[in-house]
């Protein structure tokens, strides 16, 4: 590439030469990209002239001018290329990702790269595209430093946690604000089952360009009150100047549960459980009782059901997208399509999702110019319980192997351990439908030359319905079938103005300044009704019942009026300060403390643009920055201030109950952070950032546990601190740099610690296993340990942990569960994380992969207690409790086995595992045809593709997986019956034309 | 272009103080406290939340009669009257009486009891602002028969049995005297001793029994107080007390036994033999003893409590009708009780059996007769089951009728502990054993840096 850059240069010099008085001539020319692939719609602009004209179909160009002069190219993604003006000339544009001419959106405006002061991690749409997953987030994993991004569990519909740089939060929300061109998106979780939905599933990754993660108080301080958290801000894609554009991609593909875990069969069952009635009852008549219940005929006629088996099915993926884009000097268009169709990894869980957008926009005058986005998507669910249900399948792996799963006529066996899974998925479903639609009309009036004047008004509708029908035959009915429907909107709307300054004085003072301000309005209007004795099971719908048994309607609100200001200074592109602030006042403080001022600073100095570095020949770039700011976080719900009484009927007569304690004094966490960075470049092919960082939030929105002897539960109180800080780490390196032959790797690397640091009066706030307690990271388990097994009984054995008359902890052991002590005992959290994404390019052929892994982190099992007791009641157990003390002597993890006999069932660190693992994320082989035999076809290329998701796992963690959580609660660091992610492999083919 | 400018700018400096205006939103399906406690209707509503909330499955609604059957069992399949067969890990633990104390069960129980008592103690602090003074007679003793109610069943759960003639100075449960509306300042308290915790229940039902009316519809009435009262003093082994109290609820009430036993359970109205019952409906309450109870196709969980031979086997009448009061569950061959099985009924805490079976107890301890015979009392309650009558008595058949009658009605072990009995289990249960009396719950030893915990926990 070099060499060939400097013979164009050559080339050019020698044609200024020559023909330096040269008349005017028409130049043809084509642009291609590194792959040799043809551009269409780049820009090619005479260099100080208003000449400019656009790349067409076939990337080819032709522009009037003098032979000689300088031509400057330009594409959105490509680094900006000039050459010379030559007839027949070719140019090749290298992609601009991850390097410093990228342009980084921000608040209410863009900026380059190289001039930030902020800390932005950024994928574009290349990095996220064809990564079978139905959900966007999914895709991001391990390719953002700082930003942890965790799907709950397996199922399709899974919630997925985002924590940009740590917990900042204890009780309040922890998930950062999205903003889809710049509109706030709605993101309540409106499941009513207990586990919660995903609200970004509506959304495709086939439609964004690119997302956005502020991460510094400097970039994220321009959304105030909501932006402690961190913003994701999500491009959508928008039409270039040239040819229509047809962009196809097709995939399908197949997916399996990454891990399962291995139990008892039938005959171990019998094994464990008989001796464990002898041990805790004194015979095996217990065991025995139990086991002709489940099975007349276990002695006889055994059975060997493998519930996990039936538990999961194989997944099936279909991806279908479509888009057209292109545009002309004043009108501009986007549109696309896509469908996904996914079969999930859990028996009978599904999900199907068409969406359609369109981006237009059309430059009325030179001044004025007009677009509108415009979203639609519709989702349809087939949902499970929530994991902490006897009906969900993975509760299934509690079920004896003794019980037939289904009875000789085909229908699920009644009678069962636990209810059985299989009665309520051939009896009744679940469907939820999540209908969104997204817009913007969007105005930009150029009012002076270096002033301009933005209007939007954005509104986003996500509609969710759920419809619920359980049959006659679903465990637990008792009316004859019950149906439930229910239908909430969540709508917010947003008006912002802002006016934007940006003008070069003396060719060296650059002054950008944004000012504005913002009304956001969000509703959200909730119904549901729930009729019961049904005639038979073909009604199904609320309509079909004899009764309508219960009927729930409500409304919620909450506003935000916001000012916000921004002014960058830069001089000579060497020192850049950066200051912002915003004023937010929301319906959701208590009345003392309505508003709040969130002011940030940042500074940076582009050291290689010095004198004495500039022509450096190894650093090729070297930046130092800093920035602090302060944010808010407002997501306490919308009332959390007020003491209220609730509706509470009795006897059909109404009633009223005291619902919440309340605080007027309540208002947002007040985050302050600050960050130290620095960038460097070496060779232009090796590119490193490094920064520290530290979040301190003070203020806590504390749900303040309170002795519930007082008739109260929790209330809501700004008080405590705690700390999150630590380093990430970036390196881009371009190894391989050659026409036909690229290979670039990227890798990144974030520490984290979060911990509490003040809390309220300094006592310690205890969840069921986890504490907070100052000093210590946020929600660090807190159990009491498990100390293995005696020798000599086979009694479970826990570490006392009592405090010594000098302070020390007396570390011997016990058998009795009561006079051992909690102590703190893992962190639920991982500490570090890294990705490493390496991506070859050779010839037609491309690959890439990334791997993720997370360290430091613990999951504590709570099914534990039922699954891994040596039988102490009769769930199925697993596999490893066989080796349970038997005889005098024997050296063991697993106590002796006693029916009924709590023998280390109490919760403790028996239950607790590390959950430290490497993830082969994501792996794409992709094959390009030759684009010559392609033309005669019509098309522009072909790619075909092969692409895995979670291919490998390297963990010791012993549960299901180390990124499976329960979905039901707010709990932190818990497996509960939880799917593990899936294992997808699938086929595609790109068409481009 | 300087007139644009100027009118934009007009433009959002109007807008925005418009804007403002919006930030002051209210609740929709809440009110402010304020609101609720300043009208008359506030205050109304609010005593009628403290019934409901005896009336979720949590509280009264049935998990608190269930906690005390299963805590009164052996826990041994061959010698328990009722079997737990569920998957509640918070039942099994009473079942085999290895309660921890982050116990479920525990801490809901707890919970709600307080609740009501907050309530009731915020009904008794605003009653100044109820202007007929009828309705203000009725509203002091409803509210102290709530929290009277809550009380007793808080100190018989989380401290020991009373023991009579002792100074009862062991640690009973906490007391809050007054309503609680400040959650901000330091709400610790430390236990009240036994005998203060009676003190206040019998000051409590004194209170509601002079205030309420002899009938008030299905809410607590005089009666509803003085039975429960003889309750208490039956637990205090105040025998003379309670004889006298359950005499003055027969005599006196107008209740009586229902016709057929049958008809004491699964009604949606309340019976003539209901001298207080919580009212269940499809939208408010919820009959957790159903839950516990029935069969799948009765609306319980498939018969997490399974009758036992050994229960059948004390009746002496194969033709009691509260003998095969019963029904085979056909998804699992377990034999369930019909005493629920309608899951939209009433919740009946307090039935006029008890009453008889009461006053036949304490006139035979007493050698008294008032109102009848012990013999006289307990054949009442046979007839109605078509039981042969008894010839004589003692007092283990009087004792012994209360189980036939009272079985699965959340007596088993308050009577274990009154009658210095024993579980003999897989290990031996004294009445006043640390197993036997519930935790103070995890998450208040968490939060009250005063309470003390009770021993083994």
């Amino acid at each position: 590439m070099k060499t060939k850059l400097k013979c164009f240069l050559i080339l050019a010099f020698a044609l200024c030469a020559q023909v330096s008085l040269s008349q005017d001539v028409i130049v043809s020319g084509k642009v291609t990209d590194s792959n040799g692939l043809p551009i269409p719609g780049a820009n090619v602009k005479v260099q100080n002239s208003k000449t400019i004209v656009q790349t067409d179909f076939d990337g080819e160009f032709k522009i009037k001018t003098n032979v000689g002069q300088i031509l400057e190219f330009s594409y959105i993604g490509m680094t900006n290329a000039q050459a010379p003006a030559s007839v027949g000339m070719s140019v090749k544009m290298k992609d601009s990702a991850n390097q410093l001419e990228a342009v980084v959106v921000v608040g209410y405006g863009t900026q380059v790269k190289r001039n930030l002061t902020d800390n932005i991690a950024r994928v574009t749409a290349k990095d996220i595209q064809q990564i079978p997953v139905a959900n966007i987030q999914n895709a991001l994993v391990g390719k953002l430093a700082g930003v942890q991004i965790t799907q709950t569990n397996g199922k399709v519909d899974g919630g997925v946690r985002i924590r940009v740089r740590g917990a900042a939060s204890i009780s309040a929300a922890n998930e950062p604000l999205y903003v889809l061109d710049g509109i706030p998106l709605v993101t309540t979780n409106e499941s009513t089952n207990g586990a919660p939905t995903n609200p970004l599933l509506t959304l495709s990754p086939n439609e964004i360009e690119s997302i956005d993660v502020l991460k510094d108080a400097s970039s994220a301080a321009i959304y105030g009150a909501r932006g402690a958290n961190g913003v994701v801000i999500i491009t959508t894609k928008r039409g270039k100047e040239g040819k229509a554009n047809f962009a196809i991609n097709l995939s399908q593909g197949v997916s399996q549960a990454t891990n399962k875990r291995k139990w008892l069969n039938a005959a171990q069952y019998i094994e464990l459980f008989t001796e464990a009635s002898i041990n805790g009852t004194g015979d095996a008549s217990e065991a025995e009782g139990t086991f002709d219940a489940l099975n007349p005929n276990w002695r006889t006629n055994p059975i060997d059901t493998d519930w996990q088996d039936l538990a999961f099915q194989d997944g099936y993926n279909t991806d279908a997208d479509f888009s057209v884009s292109g545009g002309d000097a004043k009108t501009k268009y986007f549109f696309s399509t896509a469908y996904n169709d996914t079969k999930g990894i859990v028996a009978a869980n599904a999900l199907s999702r068409i969406t359609a957008r369109a981006n237009v926009s059309q430059k009325i005058s030179e001044r004025f110019n007009i677009g509108m986005n415009l979203s639609v998507s519709r989702t349809k669910i087939d949902r499970l319980a929530n994991d902490n249900s006897f009906v969900t399948p993975l509760q299934a792996i509690a079920q004896s192997p003794l019980s037939p799963a289904r009875l000789a006529d085909g229908t699920g066996n009644p009678n069962t351990l636990y209810a059985n899974f299989l009665l309520s998925q051939d009896n009744s479903f679940y469907k939820t439908m999540m209908r969104r639609i997204t817009g913007k009309l969007f105005a930009e009036l150029k009012i002076i030359k270096p002033l301009k004047f933005n209007s939007d008004f954005a509104y986003d509708l996500l509609s969710q319905t759920e419809d619920v029908w359980r049959g006659r035959k679903t465990p637990f009915m008792a009316t004859d079938g019950r149906v439930f429907a229910s239908s909430v909107n969540n709508e917010t709307y947003i008006f912002s103005n802002y006016l934007t300054f940006d003008k070069t004085f003396a060719e060296k003072h650059n002054v950008n300044i944004v000012g504005g301000m913002e009304f956001n309005k969000s509703g959200r209007r909730y119904q549901s009704v729930t009729s019961i004795y049904f005639p038979n099971d073909s009604f199904q719908t609320v309509d079909g019942g004899a009764e309508v048994s219960e009927g729930e309607g409500s409304e919620t609100d909450y506003t935000f009026v916001s000012q916000f200001g921004r002014l960058t200074y830069s001089y000579d592109n060497k020192y850049i300060v950066k200051a912002s602030i915003r004023r937010d006042g929301s319906s959701r403080f208590g009345k003392n403390e309505r508003f709040g001022t969130f002011p940030a600073l940042s500074a940076g100095w582009i050291v290689s643009q010095e004198d004495f570095l500039k022509n450096n020949k190894t650093i090729s770039f070297l930046k130092l920055k800093t920035s602090w700011g302060r944010l808010g976080n407002a997501e306490i719900g919308n009332f959390a201030s007020r003491q209220l009484f609730a509706s509470n009927p009795y006897n059909l007569k109404s009633g009223l109950t005291f619902s919440q304690a309340g605080n007027n004094n309540l208002t947002w966490e007040k985050s302050t952070q600050i960050d130290y960075g620095v960038e460097v470049g070496f060779l232009n092919r090796i590119n490193i950032e490094a920064d520290y960082y530290k979040k301190v939030t003070n203020g806590l929105l504390f749900a303040v546990p309170l002795a519930i002897s007082s008739g109260a539960s929790t209330i809501n109180q700004n008080i405590g601190e705690v700390k999150s800080a630590g380093y990430e780490f970036t390196l881009n390196t371009k190894n391989i740099v050659k026409d036909n032959f690229t290979w670039d790797t990227s890798f990144n690397l974030t520490t984290n610690q979060s911990t509490v640091v003040s809390l309220p009066n300094g006592k310690d706030v205890v969840s069921e296993f986890t504490i907070n307690r100052q000093g210590e990271n946020i929600s660090s388990f807190y159990l009491v340990e498990y100390a293995g097994v005696d020798p000599a009984n086979g009694d479970a054995l826990f570490i006392k942990n009592t405090v010594n008359a000098n302070g020390s902890l007396d570390k011997s052991t016990t058998n009795d569960f009561s006079q051992a002590k909690r102590v703190i005992s893992g962190n639920p959290f991982p500490t570090l994380m890294a990705g490493l994404t390496n991506s070859v390019s050779y010839r037609g052929i491309d690959f890439s992969c990334t791997f993720q892994g997370e360290w430091g982190a613990s999951i504590y099992n709570s099914g534990g207690i039922y699954q891994s007791v040596a039988g102490d009641y009769f769930d199925n157990q697993t596999l490893d409790q066989l080796d349970r003390w038997r005889n005098p002597g024997d050296i063991t993890n697993v106590p002796q086995a006693r029916l009924y006999g709590s023998n280390g069932t109490q919760a403790s660190t028996r239950f607790l595992g590390k959950s430290d693992f490497i993830r082969l994320r994501n792996i794409t082989l992709g094959y390009s045809l030759r684009n010559n035999a392609l033309k005669e076809l019509g098309l522009g290329s072909v790619r075909i593709y092969a692409t895995a998701v979670n291919l490998l796992t390297c963990t010791n963690y012993k549960g299901y997986d180390p990124e499976a959580r329960r979905d039901d609660g707010n709990r932190v660091g818990e497996e509960f019956y939880s799917a593990p992610p899936a294992r997808t492999i699938a086929l595609g083919v790109n068409i481009n034309f | 272009m300087k007139s644009i400018k100027f009118l934009l700018f007009s433009f959002l400096a109007v807008f925005l103080t418009n804007c403002e205006s919006e930030l002051e939103l209210n609740p929709k399906q809440n009110e402010d406290a304020t609101v609720t406690l300043s009208s008359a209707e506030g205050i109304n509503n609010v005593l009628a939340g403290a019934y409901s909330i005896a009336a979720q499955g949590e509280a009264f609604g049935g998990r608190i009669q269930t906690s005390a059957d299963l805590l009164g069992q052996t826990g041994v399949t061959a010698s328990t009257n009722f079997r737990w067969r569920g998957t509640f890990a918070a039942c099994r633990q009473f079942y085999t009486k290895a309660i921890q104390n982050n116990n479920a069960f525990v801490e809901d129980i707890y919970t709600r009891n307080y609740r009501i008592i907050n309530a009731a103690n915020i009904v008794l602090d605003k009653i100044s602002i109820i202007q007929d003074p009828a309705r203000k007679t009725v509203m002091i003793g409803e509210a102290n028969f709530l929290k009277a109610l809550a009380y007793f069943d808080l100190v018989r759960f989380y401290a020991k049995q009373y023991e009579v003639g002792q100074p009862n100075t062991n640690l009973g449960v906490v007391i809050r005297p007054t309503a609680i509306y400040d959650f901000s300042v330091n709400l610790a308290k430390q236990r009240s001793t036994v005998q203060e915790v009676y003190n206040e229940i019998i000051t409590n039902l004194n209170t509601a029994y002079t205030n309420l009316p002899a009938s008030n519809s299905y809410f607590a009435d005089k009666y509803s107080a003085k039975a429960l009262l003889a309750r208490v003093y039956l637990q205090q082994e105040n025998y003379v007390a309670a004889r006298d109290a359950a005499q003055d609820v027969i005599t006196n009430s107008g209740h009586g036994l229902s016709t057929s036993y049958a008809t004491a359970f699964n009604h949606d109205i309340d019976e003539v033999e209901d001298v207080f019952a919580l009212q269940i409906t499809k939208q408010t309450g919820d009959n957790q003893l159903v839950n516990l109870h029935a069969s799948e196709a009765n609306g319980g969980r498939g018969g997490d409590i399974e009758i036992r031979g050994t229960y059948l086997n004390k009746f002496t009448d194969a033709n009691d009708v509260r003998r095969n009061f019963n029904y085979i569950d056909s998804n699992n061959g377990r034999r369930l009780t019909s005493k629920y099985t309608n899951q939209f009924g009433n919740v009946v805490l307090i039935r006029f059996a008890e009453l008889l079976l009461i006053r036949a107890e304490c006139n035979f301890r007493l050698s008294t007769t008032v109102g009848a015979t012990p013999l006289v009392d307990i054949n009442r309650i046979r007839t109605r089951a078509v039981a042969t009558n008894l010839l004589a008595v003692t007092l283990a058949d009087i004792l012994n009728e209360r189980v036939l009658e009272l079985a699965m009605e959340g007596f088993a072990i308050h009577d274990i502990r009154r009658t210095k009995a024993t579980i003999t289990g897989s290990s031996t249960f004294l009445y006043n054993d640390d197993r036997v009396v519930f935790p103070i719950p995890l998450r208040e030893m968490d939060t009250n840096n005063l309470i003390s915990q009770n021993p083994g926990y």
